[in-house]
């Protein structure tokens, strides 16, 4: 089934083809089985569409809406049901006032992160020392206890802030958190199998200073707090 | 989705027919009973393009707003059009407004097109409907929006192209990957 | 329901405006040259288009509660968003500035475009996309959810997100790409200096490799593609546990028992002049004569 004639289906079924492509179709319907068949299913679904009944919510919404009367004049403004709290792409004021400050912060750890490749190929301390970092952790060596410690700081800063993000951002940064936590895993069970691969503990090195780095955008992201 | 359909309204619905002709009048003058004999009787139908453009989110919400916004504007109603035509488009426009407002726009044109291969097949039940209204709420936000207008409510790509601030090709576009992808569920 | 054509030419007449049509702000200001744009938006979109005169107009979309600001600084303009009771509400910005202008973009939920400037652009989001064409000096695009795409820019690329792909074309300076999930596609690279890494993503790459180059790709769970000239001079260090290397080329040196479980693979082609360390987990590295086939998708 060619691409350009399924493409102009929806219009044909509409009529919204000039003449002539409108007679190249139909002579091209004549001849493909595959088209006139989604030719067909495009009209069921314009029909169940158009068959669709309306339906009133599960509870009467008149509760929400009498008060609202009287405090909105005819004519006036709409006054909001909640203050935008429940849009999709909401966020409260300290969220904003967050995000904002957090940014600011983020672009200076976020530069240092680009700069050094976010992968070490040796044991190089973790931090750069020109890093304009709020965060008071100590930089580590990934060999070294005080990265554990750094990673443990930064999963602390982001667990007593995550209530200042907006949720779904939050919700981003812990799967890519776990994403990079299962390459560490996957690079740890090979290292048992095979300890003085070189490869293997580079590719965890790298893998760890990836979490290390997205834990501090992450923690920068709450900004304000820490 | 589905428990919707299975209760039924706190209070019985009066059909748009049955309402007196000077509801929407008093209603004007503030007459709140009038106003609440409006409300019942177009809550299906405004609360359904609602929650099919919005894929149910924020749905009872919204529906108040339009509501409420109906209270405000309904003494510039001029009877030049059917009332439930110019409250239906009242409805389209707060729904909108929300949409801009949400700033997801710009992402929902681009969103992927194999969502129905990850859905599981549609179950046999007795209401095709239902599954419908629910493959509906699956498809990318833009698509589902330009076929709810489209295809639900009749409105046209030019006039869709003025609401959402699009081309007429993006509208035609958007439709037929709608419809596409609906057609697949339906298999 | 079908709106007969009649009742909709008096619906469309009569329906109270759902929003303001025309633009709340709409302002030129004047810009002497190497001045800096600093636009600080918290939620909405910017779109940055460019014209012919030293003067920047800035046309603005929101609600009348939400206030803009255009104020001159030492540096050049400063653009910011404000609300008269409370956080400020999303806008959406059109500006039009001149190709010369250096710009920065922040704000928490904003989806950023800029087209045609041929300076320093910096932009960065925490959810929205990126897209910049043009660009030139330090090119700096960065988001956390969403996507972050870089079009023609003409200098030093820095690219970033979290959770969404990076696709990088005709670009020529040093790129630095990174993002955890998702990939990252380069072509029409002509650049001395690109690392990319990813962490679940594949890595895409067409383009030159420069004599004495630096090439480094690094992905977990994806695979790594690289299309190139039938001619090249570069030095391949393969990395790979659980994959596989597949090659058009005739490599001198290549052992395929070393590429396997880790081992670093070392090969050569032509001079060996640029250097090239590709490094994937459980993935495939391919290195193909022309467009490079694109990965499979994850």
């Amino acid at each position: 089934m060619s691409d350009t004639c399924t493409d102009r289906l929806s219009d044909y079924l509409d009529d919204e083809l000039p003449v002539a492509e409108r007679a190249e179709v139909e002579a091209h319907l004549a001849t493909c089985r595959d088209c006139s068949t989604a030719l067909d299913e495009l009209r069921a679904v314009v029909a169940l569409a158009g068959s669709l009944q309306p339906r009133p919510p599960a509870t009467d919404l008149w509760p929400g809406i009498e008060p609202r009367l009287s405090t909105s004049g005819q004519e006036g403004n709409l006054t909001p049901f909640r203050e935008r709290a429940s849009r999709r792409f909401s966020f409260t004021v300290p969220q904003i006032a967050a995000a904002g400050i957090a940014l600011m912060v983020m672009s200076g750890g976020g530069v240092w992160l680009l700069q050094n490749g976010g992968r070490a190929t040796s044991m190089p301390p973790v931090a750069a020392t020109t890093v304009p970092e709020r965060n008071a952790v100590v930089p580590a060596a990934l060999a070294d206890p005080r990265y554990d410690e750094a990673i443990a700081d930064l999963e602390e800063a982001l667990t007593a802030g995550r209530g200042d993000l907006d949720p779904a951002t939050v919700k981003v940064l812990e799967s890519n958190l776990a994403a990079i936590d299962k390459a560490i895993a996957e690079s740890r069970a090979a290292l048992e199998a095979d300890p003085a691969n070189v490869y293997l503990n580079s590719h965890l090195a790298d893998a760890r200073q990836r979490k290390l780095a997205l834990l501090r955008r992450a923690a920068s992201l709450v900004g304000g707090k820490t | 989705m589905e428990a919707l359909a299975l209760q039924s309204p706190v209070v019985p619905v009066p059909a748009a027919s049955a309402i007196p002709l000077d509801a929407v009048a008093r209603a004007a003058k503030g007459d709140a009973r009038a106003f609440e004999e409006l409300y019942r009787a177009h809550l299906p139908r405004v609360h359904s393009l609602v929650r099919r453009m919005t894929a149910g989110r924020d749905a009872d919400e919204l529906t108040q707003d339009v509501f409420v916004r109906l209270w405000q504007k309904i003494g510039s109603f001029r009877g030049d059009s059917s009332f439930s035509t110019w409250l239906h488009r009242l409805a389209v426009n707060v729904v909108i407004e929300r949409f801009r407002t949400d700033q997801v726009r710009r992402k929902r044109l681009h969103d992927g097109e194999n969502i129905f291969e990850m859905l599981p097949a549609p179950a046999q039940t007795r209401d095709l409907g239902m599954d419908f209204e629910a493959a509906l709420e699956k498809l990318p936000d833009g698509a589902r929006e330009i076929f709810v207008l489209h295809d639900v409510e009749g409105y046209k790509h030019h006039e869709i192209a003025t609401l959402l601030e699009i081309s007429a090709g993006t509208s035609k576009a958007q439709l037929h990957r709608a419809r596409m992808m609906l057609r697949k569920h339906l298999k | 329901m079908v709106v007969t054509g009649i009742a909709l030419a008096f619906v469309l007449a009569q329906a109270p405006a759902p929003r303001q049509a025309a633009p709340q702000t709409d302002e030129t200001v004047a810009v002497q040259r190497g001045a800096r744009l600093n636009i600080n938006n918290h939620a909405g979109e910017v779109v940055v288009r460019t014209w012919d005169k030293d003067s920047v107009r800035v046309v603005a979309r929101h609600q009348p509660r939400t206030r803009v600001s255009i104020r001159p600084t030492s540096a050049g303009l400063s653009i910011g968003t404000s609300g008269s009771m409370g956080p400020a509400g999303s806008v959406d910005f059109e500006i039009t500035a001149p190709p010369w202008m250096a710009m920065r973009i922040e704000g928490a939920f904003n989806f950023v475009t800029v087209d045609g400037v041929q300076s320093e652009v910096f932009a960065n989001t925490v959810r929205g996309d990126v897209i910049i064409k043009g660009g030139s000096g330090v090119v700096t695009a960065k988001s956390v959810e969403g996507e972050v795409r870089v079009e023609g820019a003409r200098g030093k690329i820095i690219a970033s997100s979290v959770n969404d792909r990076i696709t990088i074309t005709g670009a020529t300076g040093d790129i630095t790409a990174e993002t955890v999930n998702g990939d990252i596609t380069m072509t029409g690279i002509d650049s001395r200096s690109v690392d990319a890494t990813t962490v679940n993503g594949n890595i895409a790459f067409e383009g030159k490799l420069a004599d004495r180059g630096h090439y480094a790709f690094s992905t977990h769970n994806g695979d790594i593609g690289m299309g190139l000239p039938d001619s090249n001079n570069a030095t391949f260090t393969f990395r790979t546990y659980q994959g596989s290397i597949a090659t058009d080329f005739t490599l001198a040196g290549y052992n395929r028992e070393d590429a396997q479980r880790g081992r670093r693979a070392v090969a050569t082609l032509g001079n060996g002049s640029a250097d090239v360390n590709l490094e994937t987990f459980g993935g495939t590295i391919r290195l193909r004569k022309g467009p490079v086939a694109r990965p499979r998708a994850r």
